[in-house]
């Protein structure tokens, strides 16, 4: 029998009403911004077109609402280094005070804290850096059996050695109350600066990410003092408990006295596969580790941890100290599933995702060009720099901080408040789409590093938070005329850039440049539902709408 | 390397003038140089064990001057060393160990102090320091790795012409 069609039985206006019910909730769910960098692929950006994608819409943007966090008590820090993620109209955001708040997303009412006002504050006793005040880490939105829940990762002295343990945290989202608490995932057993027998690990920066029914994160140290053996550990999404099936280790064995490798950035999941960036392993260690994970872009697979591919650009004798902080991001392009990131040296690496039984990746370019992998020789240098923000992806386009063609002539200075739009699947000679030097950022400065926060973009406008408290949004050249043209080398003035050897690339417009209050050089502009929520360093929230 | 051979020029003359014919003279490391004071010492609980420190070896070369004065004296001929030196954080080197006049660049590293014949300075990243030949250099880091380069030039006397 020939089944009827829906609106053939039903009356139009029911059909109506019942599109836009589903609308509401499913469409609505399109448009938030349920993770760190957006999902779990960590692509920092919003494909669903609203005003914020309007060039024309844009200019008009401006503060609506603006929430200031408590002032912090014992052991707490002021300001926000996590992110804000958005679901169902609320806005979820842990501060440097060591507590998680619940936003209205219309209001900026509070809706609730965790813990509550009163109890004793999430914050470690090992402080040495911003990665160790209060709540670093961005928080990931996701159901658990039916109920809507936020998930968090944070320091707690009320397990272990009363410390500062770091755990994760899962909330019912609408009413803040506990689902369930991990156990201890990032040990701290002791305070002594430089000691080798005591564990100083720490979740920190490396937002958790919600993917095959399990939780996982990364574990690095508390500012390489010293520095620990850097791993991923996975939970049950359903219950909070590891799960032991899932183990990863940076360096020699899990049980093994080796060290580095520490997974500061946020873990990234595709497909069947955990992805993840690691830090050193040279520093403080007379031998290198044997395996060495350090220094290295991995896909890892999701139920074992085993390793399915490792892209180590910079080997152990180079090692000075290039963290790798910024995630992976994984973009589906016209050129197939590209895993990508910067380097805190300043070298953007694009890799073909390629086999997913272990085998070496295949990588299809670095910027600015360079040999794989680096040697001794080569005239570049691997150092503590600040290329550490990820990318934003949109389409075959990533835009993200980068070194650029003067990186190994000039230094790594130039780069810090520059952004990069790269043509992931172009030819080498078409690489460079776009670069800015982003208005609203201190003079360049050699004792300042951080200028820039993490962009976002939302069908090719481009959102950033700068070190004076500015949100710029940028405007890729094919939806806005650009500025101007400019040398592809930085350095190189236009009148000698093509006989130089480089090309002129658009300088994009700048559509806005709000000045709000604090440094947002942790932050990413959340794009959801038409409104940006971004957080600062000077303790505040912001809504803004066009 | 090609901007470290015009700084090591220019420089070159100068030293070799002040340090070499005028030996009781010597330039300071820095204009903003301040002298240690007594109650600045360094806290040695800031500090780790000591790690060797392995110089990786970029060029090494010789040259010679073409100033009749040094070369009357037979001391044209120099000795070039460009290096790369990894120091990891919380590290206290009393001495370092390249000798010559050195060139130095801060190539990264946020937290970096020197010590230069009781001089104590902070250094940023991509900044250039000299350090005069003979003198003593200690270092200091923070919580960052520092990634310093040196081109040392030392005076070498050129093979004796039949």
């Amino acid at each position: 029998m020939k089944h009827k069609d829906l609106s053939q039985s039903l009356p139009l206006s029911i059909v109506i009403f019942l599109m836009c019910v589903i609308c509401l909730s499913g469409c609505r769910k399109e448009q938030e911004w349920h993770a760190f960098h957006y999902d779990s692929m960590r692509t920092s950006s919003q494909p669903k077109s609203t005003a914020l994608s309007d060039p024309a819409k844009v200019p008009n943007l401006a503060v609506r609402w603006t929430w200031t966090a408590p002032a912090p008590g014992p052991g707490g820090n002021a300001g926000f280094r996590a992110s804000p993620v958005v679901n169902d109209n609320i806005v979820y955001i842990g501060n440097g005070n060591g507590f998680f708040y619940a936003l209205n997303g219309d209001t900026g009412a509070l809706l609730w804290q965790y813990p509550s006002a009163g109890s004793p504050a999430l914050v470690t006793q090992f402080q040495c850096n911003p990665s160790s005040y209060g709540i670093a880490s961005s928080a990931a939105i996701t159901d658990i059996n039916g109920t809507d829940a936020v998930i968090f990762a944070a320091p707690d002295q009320s397990i272990g050695m009363h410390l500062g343990d770091g755990r994760l945290f899962a909330l019912n989202a609408k009413t803040g109350a506990e689902i369930w608490k991990s156990p201890v995932i990032a040990r701290l057993t002791g305070l002594t600066s430089g000691s080798k027998t005591e564990f100083h690990e720490n979740i920190g920066y490396s937002a958790p990410v919600v993917f095959n029914n399990h939780v996982y994160v990364g574990i690095g140290d508390q500012c390489d003092n010293p520095i620990q053996k850097g791993r991923v550990v996975a939970v049950r999404l359903d219950t909070g408990a590891i799960d032991p099936a899932f183990s990863y280790c940076s360096t020699g064995t899990c049980g093994d006295s080796t060290r580095g490798g520490g997974v500061w950035s946020p873990v990234s999941g595709a497909g069947q596969n955990v992805y993840m960036t690691t830090g050193n392993t040279k520093s403080g260690s007379p031998t290198e580790p044997s395996p060495n994970n350090g220094l290295s872009m991995i896909k890892l697979d999701q139920n074992s941890g085993a390793i399915i591919w490792k892209f180590q650009p910079v080997p152990w004798i180079l090692d000075g100290d290039p963290d790798w902080s910024a995630g992976a991001t994984i973009m589906s392009t016209s050129c197939g599933k590209v895993v990508i990131s910067t380097m805190k040296d300043g070298w953007t690496h694009a890799l073909d995702d390629g086999p997913t039984v272990p085998g070496p990746p295949s990588r299809r370019w670095t910027f600015p060009p360079a040999t794989i992998p680096f040697t001794p020789g080569d005239g570049t240098t691997h150092g503590d720099t600040r290329y550490m923000r990820g990318g934003a992806a949109w389409g075959d386009v990533y835009i993200a901080m980068n070194g650029g063609l003067n990186l190994t002539v000039s230094g790594v200075l130039g780069g810090y408040r520059r952004l990069h739009a790269f043509n992931v699947c172009a030819a080498e000679a078409d690489r460079l789409r776009w670069l800015i030097d982003v208005p609203g950022t201190s003079p360049p400065n050699p004792f300042q590093r951080y200028y820039l926060g993490h962009p976002t973009v939302t069908n090719g406008i481009v959102y950033v938070g700068t070190d004076l408290g500015h949100l710029v949004v940028i405007a890729d050249p094919s939806l806005v005329p650009a500025a101007g043209f400019r040398c592809s080398n930085p350095d190189v003035t236009n009148a000698n850039c093509i006989a130089s050897g480089y090309k002129f690339v658009p300088q994009p417009a700048v559509l806005k440049d709000i000045p709000l209050s604090g440094r947002m050089v942790y932050n990413e502009p959340a794009l959801a539902n038409g409104r940006v929520y971004i957080a600062t360093e000077g303790n505040n929230v912001y809504m803004l709408s066009p | 390397m090609k901007r470290y051979i015009v700084v090591a020029v220019g420089l070159l003359l100068s030293e070799t003038l002040m340090v070499l014919v005028s030996p009781g003279q010597r330039p300071s490391p820095s204009p903003t140089a301040t002298a240690t004071q007594p109650g600045n010492k360094t806290d040695n609980s800031k500090f780790d064990e000591a790690m060797p420190l392995e110089p990786i070896e970029r060029f090494e070369g010789r040259s010679s001057l073409k100033n009749p004065r040094l070369q009357a004296a037979g001391q044209a001929e120099i000795q070039m060393t460009l290096r790369n030196w990894t120091i990891p954080n919380r590290q206290r080197i009393d001495r370092f160990p390249q000798q010559g006049f050195l060139i130095v660049q801060v190539r990264s590293g946020e937290d970096m102090v020197t010590v230069i014949d009781g001089q104590r300075q902070k250094h940023a990243i991509d900044e250039f320091f000299t350090v005069p030949s003979g003198s003593t250099m200690s270092i200091e880091t923070g919580d960052d790795t520092v990634v310093l380069q040196t081109l040392a030039i030392n005076s070498g006397r050129a093979p004796a012409k039949k």
